[in-house]
C-alpha cells in the first residue's frame, strides 16, 4: 500500500473516521488493527517476523520488569537483616540476570535481522573466498523473504528493551499495547525510529477529533507528496540512466547524477517522512522529526545530527555512549593520555566509537560492501576531523579567519555538501567497484563540452524537467531558510486570511498535479531498508 | 455557539468543492478529446445495441473491418480495439459494453506484444483508458480492483493524458466548444495515429506507401521474447474475460491477426503460438484461430501491404482479411469450418512455402487479369 495510491488514501480516510468514532479507551485498538492491516497489505507472509519481535521483546521487557520488582521487594523486605556487602552482592546478581535477559533479546532480534538481511551477504562472501582459494564447495544462498521494515522495527524494539534494562521506564504490561508501539503503521516502513517514552503514551491516549490537527496532518502529507512526486521521481530518471550505463558516462554526467541523487534522496526520504508524520498527525500523534535542514550542515558530524536524526540518536544512545564509556575504552583512554598526550587520549576512544557507529550505520543500510564503505567514509571523516581539530583551529588563526564569519560558514556548508555528495557515489552505484570507477571517471572524463553540447538534455530529462527541479529546490530552500530561522511556516500560513491560505493549498495541489513526474513511478528508497 | 462549531466543517466542504472545480477545470483545459472518448461513447452511449464486439489493440483496430463481419454473419459489430489496450483494459471495456448492449460474441485479437512476459505494470500511463471512461459500474470495478496500484493523481483526473501548456489548453477548449465534440463525432477525436480515413464502427482504413515499411528497430526489441512465456498477470486477466463470457453466455473467439510475413520467423511466432495454445487456450477450452498461419493462397500478403514491420495492416489487406475472418466465423457457426482450408499445417511448412505460394497465387491473379 504505497503512500501515493488510492488504496492508501481510502485506508487513511476509513481509519481516521473509525478512530474518532469509537470510544476513546478503544482508540489504540483501532490503531493496532490498522497497523496490522497495513503491514499485511505488503507481505502477509512476513508478518510472523513482526509478531516474533513483538512477543520476544515484550517477554524480555516483562522479565526485566519482574527482575527489577523482585529485587526491590526483596531488598525492602530484608533491609534490616542484610549487610551492605550482601546488598551489593544481591544487586550485582540481579544486574547479571538482567544483563543475561538483554543479551538474549539482542541475540534473538539482531540474530533474526542478521539472518534475513545479512546471511546471503555472508554466504556470497564466503563463496567468493572459497573460489579465490580454489576450493570447489559452495554454500547455496538462502531464499528467505526480507520482511518489510525489519530494520526499523527491530531497532525501535531494541531501544525499548535497553531503556527498560536501564530503568528508564517500566515495561508495558499489555502485549497488544506493546504490539502497537512496535507496529504503528505510518513509521513501519521508513521510520522515524520512535522511542517508547515519547511515542507510547500518545498511542495509548484517547483523543477527540480536532479539525485543526487533521488539517495540519493533511498539509504535511501533501508537502511530502510534492517532494516525492515533483522532485524525487523526476531526479531519479537521470540518476538511473547514468548509473545503469556508467561506462559510457563520466565527468560532468556523473557529477550531475550525484547532484540529482542528493535532490532525489533528500526529497524522497524527507518527503516520505513528511507523509509519515502527517499521517500520524491525523490521529493526533506527534512523531519525532527526522530531518533538520541537513544540507545547511557545516560538518559531516553536524550533517548526521540533521539527517535521519532518529537513527543518529539511536546510535548515539545505544552504541556510542555505552561503547565510549565502557571500561575497555576508559582504560584505552588512560593509556592514550599517558603515551600520546591528553588530547589524543581523550579523542581516540571517541574516534573509535564513531568508526564503530558508522560501520553499523553503513551495514544497517544494506548487506553490501558499498554500504560498509559508505559508513566508513563518513566515520573516517568525522574521526579525522576530531583528531585534527587543534591543527584546524591553529590554521584558522594563522590565516586570520574568524571561524564564525559568514564567508567561512558558507565555505563550510559548501565543503560539507561536497563531502556528502562524494559519499552518495556509494549509494547510487550498484556495487563498491562501480562506485570507485564512477568516482574516478568523474575526474578523468571531465570535459567542458559535456556541459555545452546539449548532451545533458539526453540523460532522460528535458529542459522543462531541469527547470522544475530547480524551481522545486528553490521552494525547499526558502522553506528550509525560514525553518532554520525558527519560523513555524504552517502556523504562519494558518494565521493568514482564508483566501491566502486556500490559494497556498490549491497551489501546492496544482503543483503536484501539473509538475509531478508522470513516468515510471518509483517506490520510496528507504522503504527498502 | 453551535453555528461557530459547524463553521470550520462548512469551510472544509467549501475547500473540497473548490478542489473539485480545480480538477475539473484542469481536465477540461489540458486533457485532449481523443479517440478513447469517442469509441467508449460508441459502445456505451448510443442506442446501437451491438451484439458482436472486437477487442484488442492497434493491430485489431487497423485489421478488422466490422462491416465485413456484419455482412457475413448478419450481426451488428463494433471494433472497440484501442491502440495500447491491454488485456486488463479489454475486460473492463467488455463489461462496459455488456452493460449497454446485448453482446453475444467477443472477437479478441491476440497481439503477441500484450501477452508475453514481461509486461510493464503499474506505470503512470496504465490507467489511460480507465481515466477516460464515463462513470459506470465497470469504471467503479476498475477502481476497486486497482486501488492498490492506482496513483492518486489518476483517480480523479485524466492526468495521464495531460499536455500542460497554453497552446494545448486553447486548442482543447476550441475543440470542446465545437458541436462535433458535443455530438461525439470522430472529427473531435483528432486521431493522429491511424494513418488513414475513418470508415466507421471503430475501423480505420490505413494507407500504405507501397514500399517496404519501416520499423525494424522496434521489431528487434522483440527478438527472443517468444521463449519468455505468457505473462502471469495477463493469464489472470484473460481468465477474467473467459469467466465473464461463460457466465453471461457470450461466445469468446480469440484470433491472431497476421503480422508482416518477414518478421514472423524472426520473432518466432511458432513458439508464441505453441505457448498460447498449450499454456492458455487449450487448458481453458477457448476457441483460437492463429491467422498468422493463413495460407498465401487464401490471403496473399507481403510486407508492403502493412503500414510498418510490426504488423499494422494496410486498409486493402485488412478488408480481405476481414472477409476471410468473417467467412471462417460463419463456417464455424455452421459447424463446417475446416481450418486446413485456411491455415498451413505448421509454421515450419509456412516458412518453407510462403514465398513460393505468394508468387504462385499473385502470378495466377495477374494472369487472370491479363
Amino acid at each position: 500500500m504505497s503512500f501515493t495510491t488510492l488504496q492508501y488514501f481510502i485506508f487513511l480516510t476509513v481509519g481516521v473516521l473509525a478512530y474518532y468514532l469509537i470510544p476513546k479507551s478503544k482508540q489504540w485498538c483501532m490503531l493496532l488493527l490498522l497497523s496490522y492491516v497495513y503491514y499485511c497489505s505488503f507481505t502477509p507472509k512476513t508478518v510472523g517476523f513482526l509478531v516474533f519481535t513483538t512477543i520476544s521483546v515484550y517477554i524480555g521487557g516483562r522479565l526485566l520488569g519482574n527482575a527489577n520488582d523482585l529485587s526491590k521487594a526483596y531488598l525492602a523486605e530484608h533491609k534490616q537483616e542484610m549487610s551492605k556487602e550482601e546488598k551489593k552482592a544481591y544487586k550485582e546478581r540481579t544486574k547479571k540476570t538482567k544483563r543475561l535477559i538483554v543479551v538474549c533479546m539482542l541475540l534473538l532480534n539482531f540474530g533474526m535481522l542478521g539472518a534475513v538481511k545479512y546471511l546471503n551477504f555472508i554466504i556470497t562472501n564466503i563463496d567468493a573466498f572459497v573460489l579465490a582459494i580454489g576450493h570447489g564447495q559452495y554454500i547455496e544462498p538462502t531464499t528467505i523473504l526480507l520482511p518489510i521494515g525489519i530494520s526499523f522495527y527491530t531497532f525501535q524494539s531494541i531501544s525499548y528493551i535497553i531503556d527498560v534494562y536501564q530503568g528508564k521506564y517500566a515495561p508495558e504490561k499489555n502485549v497488544f499495547k506493546f504490539a502497537l508501539f512496535v507496529a504503528f503503521f505510518p513509521q513501519l516502513l521508513q521510520g522515524p525510529i520512535g522511542r517508547y517514552d515519547r511515542l507510547a503514551p500518545q498511542l495509548y491516549a484517547g483523543r477527540k477529533f480536532d479539525l485543526k490537527t487533521v488539517e495540519f496532518g493533511v498539509q504535511r502529507i501533501f508537502w511530502g507528496l510534492f517532494k516525492k512526486m515533483v522532485l524525487a521521481d523526476r531526479a531519479a530518471v537521470l540518476v538511473t540512466q547514468v548509473c545503469a550505463d556508467y561506462q559510457n558516462y563520466g565527468g560532468f554526467y556523473n557529477i550531475m547524477a550525484v547532484l540529482m541523487y542528493s535532490v532525489q534522496l533528500y526529497a524522497d526520504f524527507s518527503g516520505g517522512i513528511d507523509v509519515v508524520i502527517g499521517t500520524a498527525q491525523l490521529f493526533g500523534i506527534t512523531m519525532d522529526e527526522n530531518f533538520r535542514q541537513p544540507y545547511f550542515s557545516k560538518s559531516i558530524g553536524e550533517f548526521w545530527r540533521r539527517w535521519h536524526i532518529t537513527l543518529g540518536t539511536w546510535m548515539k544512545d545505544y552504541i556510542f555512549y555505552p561503547f565510549s564509556l565502557s571500561k575497555a575504552m576508559n582504560k584505552f583512554g588512560k593509556w592514550g593520555k599517558k603515551h600520546m598526550g591528553t588530547y589524543l587520549g581523550k579523542t581516540l576512544p571517541v574516534c573509535l566509537a564513531n568508526l564503530l557507529i558508522f560501520f553499523i550505520v553503513g551495514i544497517w543500510h544494506g548487506a553490501a560492501w558499498k554500504y560498509i564503505a559508505y559508513g566508513m567514509y563518513n566515520g573516517v571523516i568525522i574521526a579525522v576531523s576530531n583528531l585534527l581539530e587543534p591543527v584546524y583551529h591553529k590554521g584558522l588563526a594563522a590565516c586570520h579567519i574568524a571561524s564564525d564569519s559568514k564567508g567561512w560558514t558558507a565555505f563550510k556548508i559548501f565543503r560539507t555538501f561536497v563531502l556528502v555528495n562524494i559519499g552518495w557515489y556509494f549509494d547510487i552505484a550498484p556495487n563498491f567497484k562501480v562506485a570507485m570507477t564512477m568516482m574516478v571517471q568523474s575526474v578523468t572524463k571531465l570535459n567542458m563540452h559535456q556541459l555545452t553540447d546539449g548532451s545533458m538534455m539526453r540523460l532522460g530529462l528535458e529542459a522543462f524537467d531541469y527547470a522544475v527541479i530547480l524551481f522545486g529546490c528553490v521552494i525547499i530552500l526558502v522553506v528550509s531558510i525560514l525553518k532554520e530561522r525558527g519560523i513555524a511556516i504552517r502556523e504562519s500560513v494558518a494565521a493568514k486570511p482564508l483566501v491566502v491560505r486556500w490559494c497556498a493549498y490549491y497551489a501546492l495541489i496544482a503543483m503536484i498535479l501539473f509538475l509531478g513526474y508522470i513516468g515510471a513511478t518509483q517506490g520510496f528508497i528507504y522503504a527498502q531498508f | 455557539m453551535k453555528k461557530e462549531a459547524v463553521k470550520p466543517y462548512i469551510r472544509c466542504v467549501g475547500f473540497l468543492v473548490g478542489l473539485a472545480i480545480l480538477l475539473c477545470a484542469s481536465d477540461y483545459l489540458f486533457a485532449p478529446s481523443g479517440y478513447i472518448r469517442y469509441i467508449l461513447h460508441q459502445i456505451s452511449g448510443t442506442e446501437e445495441n451491438y451484439d458482436t464486439i472486437i477487442l484488442g489493440a492497434s493491430h485489431a483496430r487497423t485489421a478488422i473491418n466490422p462491416y465485413k463481419i456484419d455482412e457475413a454473419l448478419g450481426c451488428n459489430t463494433i471494433n472497440a480495439a484501442i491502440p495500447g489496450e491491454t488485456i486488463k483494459d479489454s475486460y473492463y471495456i467488455l463489461k462496459d459494453a455488456c452493460a449497454n448492449n446485448d453482446i453475444q460474441r467477443v472477437i479478441l485479437d491476440v497481439d503477441y506484444q500484450y501477452w508475453m512476459k514481461d509486461q510493464v505494470r503499474g506505470d503512470f500511463s496504465e490507467p489511460y483508458i480507465y481515466s477516460q471512461m464515463k462513470p459506470s459500474a465497470a469504471k467503479l470495478e476498475y477502481l476497486v480492483d486497482n486501488m492498490g496500484v492506482l496513483d492518486i493523481r489518476n483517480v480523479f483526473t485524466k492526468r495521464n493524458s495531460y499536455q500542460v501548456g497554453f497552446h494545448s489548453a486553447t486548442h482543447n477548449v476550441s475543440v470542446k466548444w465545437s458541436q462535433a465534440y458535443r455530438d461525439y463525432q470522430i472529427e473531435a477525436a483528432e486521431v493522429q495515429d491511424a494513418d488513414g480515413p475513418y470508415v466507421g464502427k471503430g475501423f480505420f482504413f490505413r494507407n500504405v506507401s507501397g514500399f517496404n515499411p519501416g520499423g525494424d528497430a522496434y521489431v528487434d526489441t522483440w527478438v527472443g521474447r517468444a521463449h519468455a512465456g505468457i505473462d502471469e498477470h495477463v493469464m489472470d486477466e484473460f481468465s477474467q474475460i473467459k469467466n465473464f463470457c461463460d457466465a453471461n453466455g457470450i461466445e469468446l473467439i480469440c484470433v491472431t491477426t497476421p503480422i508482416t510475413p518477414s518478421v514472423m520467423e524472426k520473432l518466432e511466432m511458432g513458439v508464441v503460438h505453441d505457448t498460447l495454445v498449450n499454456d492458455l487456450f487449450e487448458p481453458l477450452h477457448v476457441t483460437y484461430y492463429d491467422f498468422n498461419m493463413t495460407k498465401m493462397s487464401v490471403l496473399p500478403r507481403q510486407d508492403r501491404d502493412y503500414g510498418d514491420k510490426e504488423g499494422h495492416m494496410g486498409g486493402g489487406l485488412a478488408n480481405e482479411y476481414s472477409e476471410m475472418l468473417a467467412r471462417a466465423l460463419k463456417e464455424a457457426q455452421a459447424g463446417q469450418l475446416h481450418l486446413e482450408n485456411y491455415l498451413y499445417p505448421s509454421f515450419e511448412t509456412m516458412y518453407q512455402n510462403m514465398a513460393k505460394d505468394y508468387y504462385e497465387v499473385t502470378s495466377q491473379i495477374m494472369n487472370a487479369a491479363d
